[in-house]
């Protein structure tokens, strides 16, 4: 119990409000296949926790006014996606996963561990399996972390950014 | 910097002008000046899922009810709709436009072994403009792969507008066979 002046104090990164900015339904931000190609900013055939790039300088389609660009003044709190995968061949299962990037469970490199967002995919050969995440923790530059299972086949993943978050100004 | 009085060493740099390429600001940091709709604080009313109940249904069944095609294709208006709990709990969609966003639940799937989506879009999205023709920026979700296997999605936030405000706009992959679609409202977002 926090006594004096840090009486009630709790991290204020979890008890800010946050102010929601929608990208529509989502616009592409990584994809890739496991084991192999990639957009070249990602991927590979294990469970191995990844660093997404950083969200301020991605060229999402700014000639639509409702998708602004990203502020790059560290403003940025969370990101919702949507997740999408598939496997070319029938395993017995395979999970795309999202982190928070102060997740300190899944370190970057490290195994991933399950905890955090996943969808599970590939019980089906080909069928694609979809999630929607409302909210991911960012740092200030709107990485997060994520990570691909592989089992055998090729999987095909998509991360689309629906919207991003940022703290309400008073 | 030229501004005088109040505005004495303001360059309006944090001034977002609404461009889309000038949002360095972006978050609400500056002033707020434009596109109230992406800053505003926003409201979340969930229609309740009680035992039993039903969600406002936008739409089932492709193509004998939709649009079997991928043209875009505002859904109907769903103002006034609400599930099916008979008593004071019962809610509706507000008929006032003050409705700003929905939020959806849906699933999709063919009869045939074949890759087809349904795609959700704003209302204000540009693909309208487009018809005919998929454009990224859809809310989406993939079925029928494997003939009969549904995908489903729940989605926070697709902007509505048209009559009433209470439409949105979605598109079909359609493929072959008899697909299959269940899209549900399960809250909506009002301005704060």
């Amino acid at each position: 119990v926090k006594k004096g002046i840090k009486r009630g104090w709790v991290r204020r990164s979890r008890q800010k409000r946050l102010v929601y900015h929608s990208f529509g339904g989502g616009q592409i931000f990584a994809y890739g296949t496991s084991p192999g190609g990639s957009d070249g900013s990602t991927t590979g055939a294990d469970l191995t926790v990844r660093l997404s790039r950083p969200l301020f300088n991605w060229e999402h389609d700014a000639s639509d006014e409702r998708y602004p660009a990203v502020p790059a003044d560290g403003s940025i709190r969370g990101v919702s996606l949507s997740i999408i995968a598939r496997n070319t061949t029938n395993v017995q299962q395979d999970t795309l996963y999202v982190f928070d990037y102060d997740d300190d469970t899944n370190v970057i490199g490290g195994v991933a561990s399950g905890r955090g967002y996943g969808v599970y995919f590939g019980k089906v050969a080909g069928h694609y399996d979809t999630l929607s995440v409302p909210l991911v923790r960012t740092d200030t530059a709107g990485r997060f972390k994520y990570a691909v299972t592989w089992t055998a086949g090729t999987v095909a993943y998509y991360i689309r950014i629906t919207g991003y978050w940022t703290e309400e100004v008073a | 910097v030229s501004n005088k009085g109040i505005f004495r060493g303001w360059d309006g740099s944090h001034l977002n002008r609404g461009s889309g390429n000038n949002n360095a600001a972006w978050g609400g940091h500056g002033l707020r000046t434009t596109r109230r709709y992406t800053n505003e604080p926003l409201i979340y009313v969930p229609i309740d899922r009680t035992t039993g109940a039903t969600m406002p249904l936008i739409g089932a069944s492709i193509p004998t009810t939709w649009t079997a095609d991928q043209q875009p294709t505002a859904t109907n208006d769903m103002s006034g709709k609400g599930g099916s709990v008979v008593g004071p709990n019962r809610q509706f969609i507000p008929s006032d436009g003050s409705v700003v966003a929905f939020s959806i639940d849906f699933s999709y799937e063919a009869n045939a072994v074949v890759t087809s989506a349904i795609f959700f879009y704003d209302y204000d999205a540009p693909v309208i403009n487009a018809l005919g023709t998929i454009v990224e920026g859809a809310a989406r979700v993939y079925g029928s792969k494997v003939s009969g296997q549904p995908g489903t999605m729940s989605f926070p936030f697709v902007r509505t507008g048209g009559k009433n405000n209470a439409q949105v706009k979605y598109a079909v992959d359609w493929v072959s066979g008899t697909s299959t679609a269940y899209v549900y409202v399960t809250g909506y977002w009002v301005r704060a």
